[in-house]
């Protein structure tokens, strides 16, 4: 303990407990000088789109190693058991580990590289170097609080299809923008005005940074909203969201669509996909192309 | 914006100072999560609330990305604000550290409904109660 003490680092303290326990054993951690608690919930089932959190989750509390003696954590232990008076305490005996102080701030960024999509796409995190070949068209992008970090299956197959479908000119829409990737390389790919447009102010705001980071700030817009703050028709219409919005869509998809355009969609999970095939079918979408990787498709499609 | 969630972690902080020191760091640290978005955004959204805790639940997507909602303050900091004390005593039944009145206790309980996974009011104030007494603070009527 004495070699714990003298390490600089943190003690993490953790226990088990039922969600109704989480705020009394908190507060025990916090009176012993805990900055803060993390609560991670366990989960029982998972879908597509989400996961229900189950009846017990395992909290954690940090506490210098500098000034932390044994007797922090019995006293710890002590408090935690009195909580059994009231059918609060822990599940679990209160576990210790020593947690060595790293940089937290930039650690997380070992998990980004420059990713190489399609032909000459490349998407690059802004801290790290890439020494482009002939030909490459390179986005810079710092991951962060949207969608979109070229990372997700549905978003390689998507600038795949931008690559094959963007020509010089093209009039772009973007649906779901999220960091705003799609649009971005889809300006860099040579269209001449690209909209996006996500219903989600945060998601339009970073696409926004994203843009002017890129130099295609004066070719793209970025509308808050679904297709609707959008006007006018698109060349290509690029939805990468999940099945059941695209589904939903597919009519407004239409309605943006000229004879020539092609609508573009991903985000789809192979076991739902018919439902995207017969929204195509009921709104006269015939479908050109099919393009998967793992469990996801991307549809590109036509209005017939 | 096609995503997956690959896991939810729940964080217990002060409003308007989340850094990377823990429990933030390695709690999100271990998904890879951009842990200066995170911090900038909730201290954004939280500066009003300083000196509260603000808890926040963040959603991790299989791309790394996430969003995050913030939610009531947890139910051992309402305690605190109605009785009036800054510390809960943690001495069990013996000097309490304040009193709460029991349309107080109830109140906490409605607004801590959500996240405490009761089947009831009734459920929900026995628990709220429970943490009342065990931080020391005495439950009145």
């Amino acid at each position: 303990m004495a070699a714990e003490a003298d390490a600089p680092g943190w003690l993490e303290f953790s226990v088990r407990a039922g969600v109704e326990a989480v705020d009394a054993i908190s507060e025990v951690f916090r009176r012993h000088g805990a900055r803060g608690v993390a609560v991670e919930p366990q989960f029982v089932s998972g879908s597509d789109e989400g996961w229900e959190a189950g009846p017990e989750c395992v909290l954690k509390a940090y506490l210098p190693s500098a000034g932390t003696d044994s007797s922090a954590e019995s006293s710890i232990e002590e408090d935690l058991w009195h909580l059994s008076a009231f059918d609060l305490a822990p599940i679990s005996p209160l576990r210790r580990r020593v947690v060595v102080e790293s940089d937290w701030a930039n650690a997380w960024k070992e998990h980004f590289h420059p990713i190489r999509l399609g032909r000459h796409l490349v998407v690059k995190p802004s801290w790290r170097e890439h020494w482009p070949r002939a030909g490459d068209v390179v986005i810079e992008l710092d991951p962060g609080v949207a969608f979109g970090t070229g990372l997700h299956p549905s978003t390689a197959l998507m600038m795949e299809a931008l690559e094959a479908r963007v020509q010089s000119g093209a009039r772009v829409l973007d649906v779901g923008t999220g960091s705003g990737i799609l649009a971005i390389a889809a300006a860099k790919l040579g269209a001449g005005t690209v909209v996006g447009v996500d219903t989600d102010a945060v998601s339009c705001r970073v696409a926004r940074e994203n843009a002017t980071r890129n130099g295609v700030a004066d070719r793209l817009s970025i509308g808050e909203g679904s297709i609707d703050a959008s006007s006018g028709e698109f060349d290509v219409i690029a939805a990468n969201i999940i099945a059941s919005v695209i589904a939903e869509l597919a009519p407004e998809f239409v309605r943006r669509m000229r004879a020539e355009s092609v609508l573009l969609a991903s985000g789809i999970i192979a076991e739902r996909a018919d439902l995207v095939r017969r929204a195509f079918e009921s709104a006269n979408l015939r479908i050109l192309e099919q393009s998967s990787r793992g469990d996801w498709l991307c549809l590109a499609a036509a209005v017939s | 914006m096609a995503r997956k969630v690959k896991a939810i972690v729940k964080l217990q902080i002060d409003a308007g100072k989340a850094n990377p020191a823990p429990p933030v760091g390695p709690a999100l640290g271990q998904h890879g999560v951009n842990i200066m978005g995170f911090c900038k955004e909730y201290n954004e959204r939280t500066a009003a609330m300083t000196g509260t805790v603000i808890p926040v639940e963040i959603t991790i997507f299989d791309d790394r990305s996430f969003t995050f909602v913030t939610k009531t303050p947890p139910a051992g900091e309402l305690l605190k604000k109605a009785a009036g004390v800054d510390k809960g005593s943690g001495l069990t039944g013996r000097e309490p550290a304040g009193t709460v009145t029991r349309e107080q206790v109830r109140d906490i309980a409605q607004t801590k409904m959500p996240d405490l996974n009761a089947n009831s009011l009734e459920a929900a104030e026995k628990i709220v109660e429970g943490t009342a007494r065990s931080m020391g603070i005495k439950v009145a009527g």
